[in-house]
C-alpha cells in the first residue's frame, strides 16, 4: 500500500547543459574508457607497444640511417600509434556501447551527447600520447635525436598531436555506426589506419615511398600534422638529404590554419554524427 | 483524477518488413505497479524502449508526462536487459560510472547491491559475474536513479527464485515512495507483485486488468498427465501447455461457467481419447493465466 501520494508530476527538469553534469559526464566517459582498458593487460600492451615494435621493426633491418632520420621515422610511426588508438581503440569502446544495445539506455538517460564524445575523446588523447611517447622513447634509446626548435614549437606539436587524434577519432565513428558490429568495426578501422599509413609513406615521412604526389602530402591530416611535428622535433636542416623533402615541410603559418581547420570540422562533424545517429536526437544537443 | 504518468497511443513499432507492435495503446497510471507480460520475442522490450524514449515508434505516439518520450529524458529510469553492464570494468566501477552519469543517481545503491547480494562482489570483474549477478548489478543501478518513473526490462530473468522476492519488495517499496513503475516479464510469479496486468501478445495489448479480475476470467482448465495429454490440443481453446509435469488446458468455452464438470470430463475423456480418471478440472493458476492471454484466446482488453 502507498504511503505518500504517487509521482504525477515530471521531476524537475534536470539539465544536461549544466557545466557541471556536462563535465561530470564527460569524466565518467574518460575513467570508464581509461579503466577498460587498464583492465585489460592484453589491449593495453598492444595499444602501447605495437607502433614501438612497428619502428624498432623498421630501423633493425639492417640499413644505415641517421639520428634525424630515425627521429623522422620515429614520429610517423608514433603518429600510427595515435591513429591506432583513435581508430582501433576509441571504435572498438564505441562499437561495444552499440552492439550491447547501451545507447538504447543512454538515450533514456540526460546525458549530453557532446559530453560523452568529449570525455571518449579525452581518453583517447591520453591513451594516444602515451603510445606516441613510448615510440620516441623506444626511438631515443636506439640512438634517434629530438630536439624542439624553439619555444613556439610546443603549441605547434601539441596542436599537431591533438588534432591526428581528435580527426581519426571522428572517422571511427561513421565506420562504427555503419559496421554495427565491433568485430567488422576494429577490422575497418585498423585497416584504414595501417592504409593511411602505408599509402602516405610512412605518414608522410618517406615522401619516396608514398604512390600520392609529393605536395599533396602537406594536406592530408595525417601527412601534414605528422610533418609540422618532424619539423618542430626533428634537430636538422637538410630535409632533401632525410628523404623527408620534396615536397617542403608544411612550417608556414597557412597549415598551421588548416590544421585547425581540419580539427574544428571533425569535432563539429563528431558532434552532429553522434547526436543524430547514436542518441537520435537533433543536430547539436 | 490524475493525469496518466504515460500513454502509448496506437504504437506500432517495425524492424525492416518484420512488425513487432501493431497499433499498441497502453496507459500508465500514477502510482501503480503494471506489468507487462508476455513471452519472449513478443515485443514487451520494444514497447518499454519506446516509453523510456530510447526507440521512436514507427507508427502512433507515446508521450511520458504529457510530452513526447524522446523529448526529455530526466523522468524515466530503464533497465534494459544486458544493456547496463560493462564486463570489463567491476561492480564497483559500473556503480562509479553511472553515478557520474546520471545527475539523479543516488546512495540507495548500497542497500540495494546489500538486499541482493552482490556487496561482496563488487570488486570482481563484471565479465566474471554470473547472468543473475549481472541482472542484479543492473537492477540495483537502475533502481538508484530518483525518478518518477521506473521501466523495467525482465528484473527477475535469470535470477534465482530465492532472490525474487527480494526484487518484488524493492518493487514495493518503490510504489509505497510514490513512484510509478512498469516492468516486463514473461514469468507468470510477477503477476502477483502487480497492480495491474496488461498481456501483449501478437502484436497488441490483448487484456489489461488488477491481477484478481484477470485471474477469475479465465476459465476453468483442464489438468491430465496422461501420456496422450496431446490430444487435448484437439478439444482446448487455445494450446495446451505443460506445468510441473502436467499438461493443461483451458476448457472449451462451449461448456459455459455452469457446466457439471463431471460431464465435462466425460464428455472431453470420450472426445480425446484420454482415461477419464486422468483427466481433472482445477483452479486456474497465475501461470494458467499467462498462458490464457498469450495463446490466441479472445482480446479482454478493459481500456
Amino acid at each position: 500500500m502507498a504511503t505518500e501520494t504517487p509521482t504525477t508530476e515530471a521531476a524537475d527538469g534536470v539539465s544536461t547543459g549544466s557545466r557541471g553534469v556536462w563535465f561530470a559526464q564527460a569524466c565518467a566517459f574518460t575513467d570508464r574508457s581509461l579503466r577498460e582498458v587498464r583492465n585489460s593487460g592484453l589491449m593495453l600492451a598492444w595499444v602501447i607497444a605495437f607502433p614501438a615494435i612497428t619502428y624498432l621493426l623498421r630501423v633493425t633491418q639492417g640499413t644505415e640511417t641517421s639520428a634525424a632520420a630515425d627521429a623522422s621515422v620515429a614520429i610517423g610511426t608514433g603518429v600510427l600509434g595515435a591513429m591506432f588508438v583513435s581508430l582501433f581503440l576509441f571504435g572498438s569502446q564505441l562499437a561495444t556501447d552499440l552492439e550491447d544495445r547501451r545507447y538504447a539506455a543512454y538515450r533514456s538517460m540526460p546525458i549530453s551527447s557532446s559530453a560523452e564524445l568529449a570525455g571518449r575523446m579525452a581518453a583517447g588523447l591520453v591513451l594516444a600520447a602515451g603510445s606516441f611517447a613510448v615510440t620516441i622513447v623506444v626511438a631515443v634509446a636506439t640512438g634517434a635525436a629530438f630536439g624542439l626548435r624553439g619555444p613556439a614549437s610546443v603549441p605547434v606539436v601539441l596542436l599537431a598531436g591533438v588534432a591526428t587524434c581528435l580527426f581519426w577519432m571522428v572517422v571511427a565513428v561513421p565506420f562504427v555506426v555503419v559496421a554495427g558490429n565491433k568485430r567488422v568495426a576494429s577490422m575497418a578501422t585498423t585497416l584504414v589506419a595501417v592504409m593511411a599509413f602505408v599509402l602516405t609513406g610512412l605518414n608522410g615521412v618517406v615522401p619516396a615511398q608514398s604512390p600520392i604526389d609529393g605536395p599533396a602530402l602537406n594536406y592530408l591530416p595525417n601527412t601534414l600534422a605528422t610533418r609540422l611535428l618532424v619539423a618542430h622535433l626533428v634537430p636538422a636542416e637538410n630535409w632533401t638529404e632525410l628523404g623527408v623533402s620534396p615536397p617542403q615541410l608544411p612550417t608556414e603559418p597557412a597549415f598551421l590554419a588548416l590544421l585547425t581547420g581540419y580539427t574544428l570540422i571533425a569535432v563539429v562533424a563528431g558532434s552532429v554524427l553522434v547526436t543524430r545517429t547514436l542518441y537520435d536526437r537533433g543536430w547539436w544537443t | 483524477m490524475t493525469e496518466p504518468v504515460a500513454t502509448a497511443d496506437g504504437v506500432s513499432k517495425s524492424f525492416g518488413d518484420d512488425g513487432v507492435l501493431e497499433a499498441v495503446d497502453l496507459t500508465v497510471e500514477a502510482g501503480e505497479l503494471l506489468v507487462l507480460m508476455g513471452p519472449n520475442g513478443v515485443g514487451k522490450s520494444v514497447l518499454l524502449s519506446c516509453l523510456a524514449g530510447s526507440q521512436r515508434p514507427s507508427a502512433g505516439d507515446v508521450e511520458v508526462f504529457g510530452e513526447p518520450a524522446t523529448a526529455r529524458a530526466d523522468t524515466t529510469s530503464f533497465l534494459l536487459q544486458d544493456a547496463l553492464a560493462l564486463e570489463k570494468l567491476t561492480g564497483r566501477e559500473n556503480v562509479e560510472f553511472y553515478r557520474r552519469l546520471h545527475p539523479r543517481f543516488t546512495d540507495e545503491w548500497r542497500d540495494h547491491v546489500a538486499a541482493l547480494g552482490i556487496a561482496d562482489d563488487l570488486d570482481r570483474s563484471v565479465a566474471d559475474y554470473s547472468g543473475g549477478m549481472v541482472r542484479k548489478l543492473e537492477l540495483a543501478i537502475a533502481a538508484s536513479i530518483d525518478v518518477p518513473l521506473y521501466l523495467f526490462d525482465e528484473p527477475t530473468a535469470a535470477l534465482d527464485l530465492a532472490t525474487v522476492p527480494t526484487v518484488h519488495e524493492l518493487f514495493r517499496e518503490k510504489r509505497a515512495a510514490g513512484k510509478t513503475l512498469v516492468v516486463t516479464s514473461h514469468r507468470p510469479m510477477n503477476a502477483d507483485v502487480a497492480d495491474r496486468l496488461a498481456f501483449l501478445a501478437g502484436g497488441r495489448i490483448v487484456a489489461t486488468g488488477a491481477p484478481e479480475e484477470l485471474l477469475a476470467s479465465v476459465p476453468p482448465v483442464l489438468e491430465t498427465r496422461a501420456a496422450n495429454a496431446s490430444a487435448l490440443a484437439a478439444v482446448a481453446d487455445g494450446e495446451p501447455f505443460a506445468v510441473a509435469g502436467n499438461v493443461r488446458a483451458v476448457v472449451p468455452s462451449e461448456y459455459g461457467a455452469a457446466a457439471d464438470p463431471e460431464g465435462v470430463l466425460a464428455d472431453l475423456a470420450a472426445e480425446t481419447g484420454i482415461d477419464r480418471t486422468d483427466l481433472s478440472i482445477v483452479e486456474p493458476t497465475y501461470t494458467d493465466l499467462f498462458n490464457y492471454y498469450t495463446n490466441g484466446v479472445p482480446t479482454t482488453n478493459g481500456q
